[in-house]
């Protein structure tokens, strides 16, 4: 564990926004040392960071994180959505309970027990029938459900984190977006997620950091805007150096 | 579909450009059906080669503030750096073909399948990987390794040691001759990868590790065959009895593009010493 933090870490949520809280919904989800995880792009921060117990070593998104995720979605209630990496439906979960209607990519959704565990935690949440559950990858599954039609407003991109995964992800939702929509990215902090929105930017995007713990970032064109976030003071989030260019 | 096909040399390699324009403009008099113009980036040209590229119809942009440049490299590099500029300086067009002023079309069928690359929205360029058994890079195990262990101390030091890990056993595209469509997302990915091989040290090859990185981010690649632009430092083809130009080991494979490479590179000729350019023109490669 890092010197740098308290040894007791909190949940923080910015002013102004919308709560909610689904932990119920997840009855294996814990509260872990982020030290457990070996991902250098991890950041020890001040804040609670959230896992499955069944999965050590994975964390979803914090509280502050989901918020943004879940205020986000509030503003596209009743349009199309897309998640690209669902991991164990937490932020499934706080898309949908916005009120979209929401595409999940996952090749994990493949493996029976967890998709049922996803499955268990959505009915709980009560919006198991707002969401598509798609076992396969990006961007072969996207493309799929593209040239069927689909077109996104709102897309969430927490999918694969390496090379070139993320800026794939990031030229499939730009493709198969709607005229007016927004394309979200959690794990900032890792290089090679961030050249996804750096694509986005340098395609004509509106851009904008998040300052969380793993850094979130969101694009946008047309007749839509991201919420305003007041990130937490005591934190004092660094900025990466191969974020320099974006914020 | 308005297509640009787009050359850029300095006065030095002036006549391999007007060669290859010559060579280029022969083919489409055959393509009559594709809407073909050629552009040119002129690189401090005197006034009778800009007279010259005037007077064959091509288009001329001068302007050469409007790309970056390899800190401390001579003035010919712009020809690298300008292209994943091209959408933005000729913006009129629907596609855009990139050729090297060392490129020549050996038969109009060679420009073919770039043209009709471009026709496919879904593709994000068409090019040709230095995947050629024939080739000294593959032939000879101690070219093999300076071509693999070169590149990937490149891709090292400016893309870091995880893009470096996932391109090395993937033999790259050759950057001399691609096609992409105007509205393609290798573009913006080729601007910032440029973009960021311009904080090392000047190396030759920099501006093509630069296209290859972004055709594994972007995907959705057309790969064509090695006659397609088959590189004569690596392997010289053989002229056939009919006057056509033939794989050397496949002789039923005619080549379609052949690419100068290397030209001024020194190479000992039947005669004494010389150039790879002295031996390109006394086969028949070039005028």
């Amino acid at each position: 564990m890092s010197a740098n933090w308290p040894l007791i870490r909190r949940d923080y949520v910015s002013p102004g926004f919308q709560r909610i809280h689904l932990d119920a919904c997840f009855p294996e989800m814990m509260t872990a040392d982020p030290a457990t995880c070996t991902w250098p792009y991890l950041r020890h921060g001040p804040h609670l960071w959230y896992g499955d117990r069944r999965f050590p070593g994975t964390g979803f998104l914090n509280r502050d994180e989901v918020h943004i995720l879940y205020n986000t979605a509030l503003r596209f209630e009743g349009r199309p959505a897309l998640e690209i990496g669902c991991f164990m439906g937490w932020s499934t979960c706080h898309l949908a309970a916005a009120g979209v209607d929401l595409d999940v990519i996952d090749p994990i959704l493949g493996d029976t027990a967890i998709r049922d565990s996803i499955t268990t935690s959505m009915t709980a949440a009560g919006i198991v029938r707002a969401v598509r559950m798609h076992a396969t990858t990006s961007p072969d599954g996207v493309t799929t459900l593209g040239r069927l039609g689909m077109r996104w407003s709102l897309i969430f991109i927490d999918g694969d984190h390496e090379f070139p995964a993320p800026v794939r992800d990031a030229v499939i939702g730009e493709r198969y977006a709607a005229v007016d929509a927004l394309i979200m990215f959690h794990d900032l902090n890792a290089p090679a997620v961030a050249e996804g929105l750096y694509y986005l930017r340098d395609r004509g995007w509106d851009t904008r950091i998040y300052h969380t713990s793993q850094i979130m970032g969101v694009a946008w064109r047309g007749a839509v805007s991201p919420v305003d976030h007041v990130p937490d003071r005591a934190a004092r989030w660094p900025v990466p150096e191969h974020l320099r260019d974006l914020v | 579909m308005r297509v640009c096909c787009v050359l850029s040399s300095d006065a030095a390699f002036f006549h391999q450009a007007a060669a290859s324009i010559d060579t280029m403009r022969q083919a489409l008099l055959r393509l009559p059906q594709h809407a073909v113009e050629i552009a040119f980036v002129a690189i401090n040209l005197p006034a009778e080669h800009l007279d010259w590229l005037h007077r064959n119809g091509v288009r001329v942009h001068s302007d050469l503030g409007d790309f970056p440049r390899f800190p401390g490299a001579p003035d010919h590099t712009y020809a690298l750096t300008c292209r994943p500029y091209i959408p933005w300086i000729l913006p009129e067009y629907d596609g855009y073909v990139w050729v090297d002023s060392d490129i020549r079309f050996l038969s109009h069928e060679g420009l073919v399948p770039y043209l009709e690359g471009l026709a496919a929205p879904e593709i994000s360029v068409v090019a040709v990987q230095e995947t050629e058994a024939a080739y000294a890079v593959h032939t000879e195990p101690r070219l093999a390794q300076v071509y693999h262990s070169a590149r990937n101390r490149r891709l090292s030091q400016v893309y870091g040691d995880e893009v470096m890990q996932y391109c090395q056993y993937f033999t790259p595209f050759n950057g001399g001759l691609f096609a992409a469509t105007a509205d393609s997302p290798i573009w913006a990915r080729y601007r910032r990868n440029l973009d960021k091989a311009l904080k090392v040290p000047f190396d030759a090859m920099l501006e093509q590790d630069a296209l290859n990185v972004s055709i594994q981010e972007v995907g959705d690649w057309r790969r064509l065959p090695t006659v397609m632009n088959w590189l004569c430092s690596l392997r010289m083809p053989e002229k056939a009895a009919d006057g056509t130009w033939r794989h050397p080991d496949e002789p039923f494979r005619q080549v379609l593009v052949a690419h100068l490479t290397n030209s001024s590179a020194p190479v000992m000729l039947p005669d004494g010493p010389g150039t790879y350019y002295d031996q390109y023109r006394s086969a028949g490669l070039t005028v």
